[in-house]
């Protein structure tokens, strides 16, 4: 309550006039989230008829806040832009508190029908985020494919949904998980049909043509929700449907498996020969998410807090990783690697920032990427030593090309097309990924929060 | 140039206080200092960043503090004129850090964070002059040091399934697969072979750079970490450490002897002593292994710190083939230089004579086969015509040399030079004396080393005039571009798995991902799949039955679910 309180009193000053305030106001929101993780080990409460909390929706929720302030604050660019001012209809802040809010909804329904409803609805700002603010003409075809995708392959799981509610005559999650959930059926085939909403959200690996056109073609706030929370969706949703469900591990997830750790090594590989830069970050979430859908499906404890762990962080890493190369792309007005280079001569600062966030998408220690790549790893070397091979080689073309991500923007003469440094270049990037190092480095420090 | 004394003064400041633990508050007299941070409950095993202050980490980390003063003094002789001279200073800081970090948490958790970030950050070193061969050499050096990372990670994973991380502990889980992971992991580190093409490569970082990094502290940490955890290798991968390190002396000999770039003769002489380490470690006798590395680390810095002097006077020129005549120009350093040449070769009362006699003691009276002492003293016949090779090449006066400014009036070289003087010579006298445990007891009959030793150089030098006599020019030019290219290992290491790797991955982005990924599934199927369930509901909404059958059904559906 008093964090509450503190939390009004700020914002009543700020709105007042009084400039410093703004930190208070995140330390206060952060305190306040951090207060309501009082819940214990493996627990869900019901809070409500609506809202269900356990720690890994906390967690998320306050991945879902993160992300969207930071990029509010990095996406000076749409902001500042006078002339959508001056034409009616929503700017983008608006569009990023939507999504926000459809995450933050997601993330704490506790009964199927809303998740279902919260999972799709996220999609509408989405899709008027890439087509409003996006930059080239292809953006029209990418926006689809993303709805295409997404939404196709959740008709299944829309009708199973409905089935399970008739079967279980209950639509929360909790009371299906009590009354025994699809024990009583033969999960095989029709899980994965379930779950390829899922998987596709995720994505895995044969299912991911959409991710890398819609994170070109979409704007920098779009790209970093993107790659921050909504990729999250199908991790949150695939934990919910395992735990909830009462699913076993059956040869269907083990090929699923198999199939989405040996496509993260792929899309690892294919990320070394990338020539735009947010292509590339863009395939290395896929890998990540690779990853951590493998040692999920492992059906271990120790898998389960590994894709947590690694959601987390990649959800934070990742964010900056493309707010750096949108600044980059503020220099040189180009993503391709060929023209945006050599900035390790007159951007020092940022090329230092550049290298501690390359690092800690190879999992550096002692961040809290380096735990969940190595629990990973070490889930999967628990269950066959053949995956935990696999996930060491991931391991290896992870760090490949993180840094020659680093070496292709940092290094060399510096590009021709940089003629005017410090014109537009504001502090915002770096305030907001300083917040998000200090996040993942101190995140080490408070392992048992993050291990949900 | 105030940030070098900056840094300076700090790395001196840390000197002092582990010296201070050490002697004053019984470190060396066999007290030791744990702390423990638990990090997370909720695993069975403990994950923990474990501290531990006993003498090898307090030993350790003071020569590593002190040698990473006198390079910081030195750099400020060396990069004077760069404009980035205190991003080299942060870059200097924070890898000392990373290998105090290193020395001093021997559980696998926090040996990661000095492990990676001695990755790192010497990849940022190496590329630290921004040129194309720079960056070439720093990354086959870090994707080197990933590999290894890589083994650790899966090390720490096996791990897990038992009760700890730390160094004390038994593998009665695994078996002989952890300490296979381990010895892998090392074995990258400290560029045995098959992965020893980094080191020459990482010479493209400027002098002080290589005298703190390429030879007292990244190579020496593969050593490091086996020294500490060697309870969990088991009698395979003493074996095969055994033959790995064999080959590694064996080809950084050879290579040495043909190598015209100074400073690569100096890294491959590196080479050959780190593997004198892992051969002492893969016999079983790991504190003398470690003797040999503290006594190395001193030597081989003052080693490059001469060659920077000569490569700055000589205007950046390291090849050989351009020098000569340093004994009448530079004769401090020379001298400086002859004498830790003596050190390296095990020239009798000099520094490195102490530990290497020792590892040769070892050596013949551990149970080794003939072959392992033939090679060995193979190797230091090597060594000695390698380090001859390089004083003629430097000191003699030749007729070219491109030293033509020459005076040693800086002060930064002249006190840096002085301060690790005494590492060529007395260094491991005074640790001999210090502590109880390096003075160990060897049988040796010195009539039966030297004679061998005298018999082999004969060997050799035969060799070598027939060689010399031979007038087959393919073989000669064959031989040579062996020797070269480290027995080809740097042309496969480098150059050819990336390209051949690269290439696959192109073709396979062309093929599969832009192919049947995007085009195909992506436009095609999506389309025809949407176009033909669109044309479909067109179709029926058209048509006046099809509206009746579809709220028929929904109604039924609907009814059936409730």
């Amino acid at each position: 309550m008093s964090c509450v309180l503190m939390l009004s009193v700020s914002c009543i000053l700020w709105g007042l006039g009084m400039n410093e305030v703004g930190w208070l106001i995140m330390v206060c929101a952060v305190a306040l989230l951090v207060v309501m993780m009082d819940c214990p080990f493996n627990f869900y409460i019901l809070k409500s008829e609506w809202l269900g909390v356990d720690e890994m929706s906390v967690l998320m929720v306050l991945l879902c806040l993160l992300v969207s302030m930071m990029s509010l604050v990095s996406s000076t660019k749409e902001v500042k832009n006078g002339f959508v001012v001056l034409m009616s209809g929503w700017s983008v802040v608006e569009m990023v508190m939507f999504i926000c809010l459809g995450s933050v909804l997601f993330f704490s329904v506790c009964s199927w029908m809303d998740f279902f409803f919260f999972f799709e609805f996220s999609l509408v700002p989405t899709f008027f985020l890439i087509l409003k603010w996006g930059y080239q003409p292809e953006r029209l075809q990418a926006a689809v494919f993303m709805l295409l995708y997404t939404v196709g392959s959740s008709l299944p799981l829309l009708m199973s949904l409905v089935y399970f509610w008739s079967h279980i005559k209950s639509d929360n999650m909790l009371l299906s998980k009590m009354v025994g959930g699809w024990k009583d059926f033969n999960m095989n085939w029709p899980w994965l049909i379930m779950s390829l909403s899922f998987l596709v959200k995720l994505p895995v690996y044969g299912a991911h043509a959409w991710l890398p056109k819609a994170h070109v073609e979409a704007p920098l706030s779009g790209s970093m929700l993107l790659a921050g929370v909504l990729l999250k969706f199908g991790g949150y949703g695939l934990i919910r449907l395992m735990w909830f469900s009462e699913v076993t591990n059956s040869t269907i997830v083990l090929f699923v498996l198999v199939f989405s750790l040996w496509g993260g090594v792929l899309s690892s590989g294919v990320c070394s020969c990338q020539s735009d830069l947010k292509s590339l970050i863009a395939y290395s979430s896929i890998g990540h998410m690779a990853l951590s859908l493998s040692v999920l499906l492992s059906f271990y404890s120790v898998g389960k807090m590994a894709c947590v762990c690694v959601l987390y962080s990649h959800g934070i890493c990742s964010p900056i990783l493309f707010s750096l190369a949108a600044n980059s792309y503020e220099f040189c007005q180009s993503r391709s690697i060929m023209l945006s280079k050599g900035i390790s001569r007159i951007f020092p600062v940022i090329s230092g920032v550049w290298f501690f966030f390359c690092i800690l998408n190879m999992g550096f220690p002692p961040s809290l990427n380096f735990f969940s790549e190595v629990y990973s790893v070490g889930g999967l070397l628990s269950l066959q030593w053949l995956l935990g091979l696999m996930g060491g080689l991931m391991c290896l073309m992870t760090g490949a090309y993180c840094l020659i991500l680093y070496s292709l923007v940092n290094h060399g003469v510096v590009s021709s097309m940089v003629f005017k440094p410090g014109l537009n270049l504001s502090y915002r990037y770096l305030v907001s990924s300083v917040f998000g190092g200090v996040l993942l480095l101190g995140g080490t420090l408070c392992l048992d929060m993050f291990f949900v | 140039m105030s940030p070098c004394c900056n840094a300076a003064l700090s790395k001196f400041f840390f000197f002092f206080l582990f010296f201070y633990l050490a002697v004053v508050a019984g470190v060396f007299n066999g007290g030791a200092l744990v702390l423990e941070w638990e990090l997370s409950e909720k695993l069975f095993v403990e994950t923990s960043f474990c501290l531990v202050l006993d003498w090898i980490s307090c030993l350790f980390s003071m020569s590593v503090l002190y040698i990473s003063g006198c390079v910081c003094v030195f750099s400020g002789f060396y990069l004077s004129h760069d404009k980035f001279l205190e991003k080299f200073f942060v870059l200097l800081k924070l890898f000392v850090v990373s290998m105090v970090v290193l020395v001093l948490f021997p559980s696998y958790l926090g040996l990661m964070v000095g492990w990676d970030g001695l990755g790192v950050i010497s990849f940022l070193l190496v590329i630290y002059y921004l040129s194309s061969c720079s960056l070439s050499s720093g990354m086959i050096t870090v994707l080197s040091n990933r590999v290894g990372d890589v083994c650790f990670i899966l090390a720490i994973s096996l791990m897990s399934s038992s009760l700890s991380f730390g160094m004390w502990g038994e593998s009665f889980v695994s078996g002989f697969v952890l300490g296979i992971f381990l010895m892998m992991g090392s074995m990258t580190k400290s560029a045995q072979v098959p992965f020893s093409a980094w080191l020459p490569e990482a010479m493209s970082a400027p002098t002080p750079v290589s005298s703190l990094v390429h030879s007292s502290t990244l190579v020496t940490a593969g050593v490091y970490v086996l020294i500490r955890f060697s309870a969990y290798l088991s009698e395979f991968e003493m074996y095969m450490l055994s033959i790995s390190s064999m080959v590694t002396m064996l080809l950084a000999g050879s290579s040495a002897c043909m190598e015209s770039d100074l400073k690569k003769v100096v890294a491959l002489s590196t080479l050959s002593q780190v593997g004198m380490m892992m051969f002492a470690i893969s016999l079983g006798a790991n504190v003398i292994a470690f003797f040999h590395l503290l006594v190395h680390a001193f030597f081989k810095a003052l080693m490059f710190m001469c060659m920077g002097g000569v490569i700055y006077y000589s205007g950046s020129c390291q090849d050989s083939r351009f020098l000569g005549g340093v004994w009448n120009k530079l004769p401090f350093t020379s001298c400086l230089f002859l004498f830790s040449n003596f050190s390296l070769m095990g020239f009798p009362f000099f520094s490195g004579f102490y530990s290497k006699e020792l590892i040769v003691g070892a050596a013949l009276s551990l149970n080794v086969g003939l072959m392992a002492v033939v090679l060995f003293f193979m190797c230091l016949a090597f060594t000695i015509s390698y380090s001859f090779r390089t004083l003629n090449l430097v000191m003699q006066d030749m007729s070219v040399f491109s030293l033509k400014f020459y005076s040693m009036e800086n002060g930064y070289y002249l006190s840096s030079l002085l301060l690790m003087m005494n590492g060529a010579i007395s260094t491991s006298l005074i640790m001999q004396s210090i502590l109880k445990e390096f003075s160990t007891v060897s049988f040796v009959n010195p009539s039966v080393f030297y004679s061998v030793l005298l018999l082999l150089v004969m060997f050799f030098f035969n060799l070598v005039l027939l060689f010399n006599c031979l007038s087959k020019k393919s073989f000669m030019s064959l031989t040579k571009n062996f020797l070269k290219s480290m027995w080809f290992l740097s042309i496969i290491s480098g150059n050819f798995i990336s390209s051949k790797l690269l290439m696959m991955i192109s073709s396979y982005i062309v093929y599969v991902e832009m192919g049947w990924i995007r085009a195909f599934i992506g436009s095609k199927v999506i389309n025809s799949i949407s176009m033909v369930f669109r044309n479909k509901i067109w179709e029926m909404n058209m048509n006046f039955f099809g509206v009746i059958l579809f709220v028929f059904l929904s109604v039924f559906l609907i009814l059936k679910v409730f």
